[in-house]
């Protein structure tokens, strides 16, 4: 009842908790949360706190004294730390009620993996309960950037979404508001960091952390050669000496470094091409399928994809935020069908 | 596909009014065919056309378009995101507002747009059997044979060709009363093939016209009213041709210019004639149904 008088006072969420960011999406608002998905924890004898939550925990990653460490609760889509997560949730939910007097409780639509079990989805009700939610609604991560794509998942036509999260790469295949097929492959952002970091460790001889290798991939990480190469400084540790080094890296390089992890993103698309139905077949061979996620920005994506499957390869508009914004149209379709398991994936 | 700053410049000045046009300039300036580009894109030639000639019909999904354009932009190495934002105008421009209330709330359109129109056909329906229950009246009162208007138009006496020129629809033929109205105001501007909904709008509302003027000089007032389609033709003297239709009940004619005029009734008994408000007998000038006379002499 309580919970119910608070939601009075609460706005309706969309959250993408993903293994790299973690995005909220409030009705009629947007989104207005977009912070890395990182928790630093103080531990103070057998007392654990929460020192820092989001963008400045993630300034601590890899750079924290003993007493405190940064920790990112989700791995490949999933809740590796429930309690952690249970506090970043909570931490987020009031970030976003922050001028209200009573503490929120928000019906919340979570956007979960579709390959992830019974256990992992109950997880992540659960936390989203404990941290105030009063009503928890799951929908699957491809059908929420398929949605906030824009594309006509209504429709009797199949629609490919490819979304490149920071630890899972979500491939699905849409027809009249179902996922006719899906797959996870446990490759995203953060493999592409991986194959850098083991990359710079074998080649230069010098450990860089993974917030470099992040940066290394912006700035200069392509999918397919580029005419123009360009060139980054980085500075890691040598290994032979143990001594910081400076040293420089091209484009090139990285596109060597991430060929393993992109390799196994092409083999998937592929894969799902294969088992797809062949009338949906028909339809993504005439549209081409659609990248979303933060992988998608990796320089010329698209081009390496639609080399290697021939079909037309769009880039979502704003592909970071597809998944919440989608999250937040599925709600309202939801509330306007009068069906709250239209698009549910329970 | 090298599109140097030149290209893109000449894009910009040329400043044309949809995406499609300018990377079809992009494109055109490097010498680059259609079908490598969508070779390049996966595309097909087809909807790369539709994307040039900003064929909303053609065109995919506004996403799907989207893309294509973005990465045919890239193609091109244009900056894609002005093109993008064009082309979202660009659609919501040609799109129809039917095409878009196909979605949200589109099913009550259409039945509200097909209820209007169900009215306004029985509107017209309606219009239709009164003013043949009139016509009737009329014709008993100008003792014109009543068979006249049951028989169909006149066609004997205009040639092939003259008839070839008119294709106005007959189905509308409302009340005597209103015809006169009609007959004072008639349109000058309205040509002989003007659409069917056109008529559709004056069965149910007469309309507003005025008298034409068909030679530069002279007053003399020529009006014809209609009971029946019939073929008119009014000729100068010389035998110039200086007006030429076929009159329905629901068009009169009234015409202005230098008398005389030679006039050509294809029909007379379903059609009266009037010079400057005198009534002009034609049963002295009418031999099979057609009435041959010269008036203002």
């Amino acid at each position: 009842m309580l919970k119910y008088i608070r939601g009075l006072f609460s706005r309706d969420l969309s959250i993408d908790l993903g293994t790299a960011n973690t995005l909220i999406y409030v009705r009629e608002q947007g989104i207005v949360l977009n912070e890395p998905s990182v928790v630093a924890i103080r531990v103070q004898g057998n007392q654990k706190t929460v020192a820092a939550v989001g963008l400045d925990a993630k300034r601590m990653l890899g750079r924290t004294p003993g007493n405190i460490t940064a920790i990112r609760p989700l791995k490949d889509g999933v809740i590796a730390d429930f309690l952690v997560t249970e506090k970043m949730l909570k931490y987020f939910i009031a970030k976003v009620h922050e001028n209200s007097f009573i503490r929120p409780s928000p019906r919340v639509l979570v956007c979960v993996p579709c390959k992830s079990t019974e256990v992992e989805r109950r997880a992540i009700r659960e936390s989203a309960l404990s941290a105030g939610a009063r009503d928890v609604r799951l929908i699957e991560e491809p059908m929420a950037a398929a949605i906030g794509a824009g594309l006509p998942v209504h429709e009797a036509v199949g629609t490919m979404v490819v979304d490149i999260g920071g630890g899972t790469t979500e491939i699905a295949i849409i027809s009249l508001n179902g996922v006719v097929y899906s797959d996870t492959i446990r490759v995203g952002g953060d493999r592409f960091d991986e194959a850098i970091v083991a990359y710079v460790r074998r080649t230069q001889g010098s450990l860089i952390g993974e917030a470099t290798a992040e940066r290394i991939k912006q700035e200069i990480g392509a999918a397919y050669p580029q005419k123009d190469v360009r060139e980054i400084d980085v500075r890691g540790r040598n290994l032979a000496e143990g001594v910081p080094r400076s040293f420089a890296l091209n484009s090139n390089e990285i596109l060597e470094a991430l060929q393993e992890p992109l390799s196994m993103i092409v083999q998937g698309v592929k894969s799902a091409l294969e088992q797809c139905p062949p009338e949906l077949a028909s339809d993504i061979a005439e549209t081409g399928f659609v990248l979303t996620g933060g992988g998608a920005l990796l320089r010329d994506l698209d081009v390496l994809l639609a080399e290697e499957t021939g079909l037309p390869v769009i880039i979502a508009e704003d592909p970071l935020t597809c998944v919440a914004r989608g999250g937040g149209k599925a709600l309202e379709m939801m509330d306007k069908a009068g069906n709250a398991d239209l698009l549910s994936t329970e | 596909m090298s599109g140097d700053d030149s290209v893109e410049d000449q894009v910009a000045a040329q400043a044309p009014a949809n995406p499609g046009a300018a990377l079809k300039a992009a494109r055109e300036a490097i010498g680059v065919s259609r079908r490598e580009v969508a070779q390049a894109l996966n595309l097909s030639v087809e909807t790369l056309t539709a994307i040039e000639d900003n064929d909303a019909d053609g065109m995919p999904d506004l996403v799907f378009a989207r893309g294509y354009v973005r990465s045919y932009a890239k193609l091109l190495e244009l900056d894609p995101e002005p093109l993008v934002a064009m082309l979202a105008t660009a659609v919501t421009q040609r799109m129809p507002a039917a095409r878009a209330s196909t979605f949200k709330g589109g099913n009550k359109v259409v039945l509200i747009g097909a209820g209007l129109l169900v009215l306004i056909l029985l509107a017209a329906l309606l219009a239709v059997l009164l003013s043949g229950d009139t016509q009737e009246d009329a014709a008993t009162v100008d003792e014109r044979p009543s068979t006249a208007i049951a028989e169909a138009p006149g066609v004997s006496a205009p040639t092939a060709s003259e008839l070839a020129m008119d294709d106005t629809p007959t189905e509308f033929v409302p009340a005597a009363e209103e015809m006169a109205i009609d007959a004072v105001l008639e349109d000058p501007g309205a040509e002989p093939d003007s659409d069917a909904s056109g008529e559709e709008v004056s069965a149910a509302v007469p309309p507003v016209a005025a008298a034409r003027r068909i030679t530069p000089q002279g007053d003399a007032e020529l009006a014809i009213e209609f009971t029946a389609d019939c073929w008119v033709e009014v000729r100068s003297l010389a035998g110039d041709r200086l007006y030429s239709r076929l009159g329905t009940a629901t068009r009169p004619i009234n015409l202005v210019g230098e008398a005389p005029f030679r006039v050509r009734l294809g029909y007379a008994p379903g059609a009266s004639l009037r010079f400057n408000g005198e009534p002009v007998p034609l049963v002295a000038h009418t031999v099979d149904n057609v009435a041959n006379l010269v008036v203002g002499q």
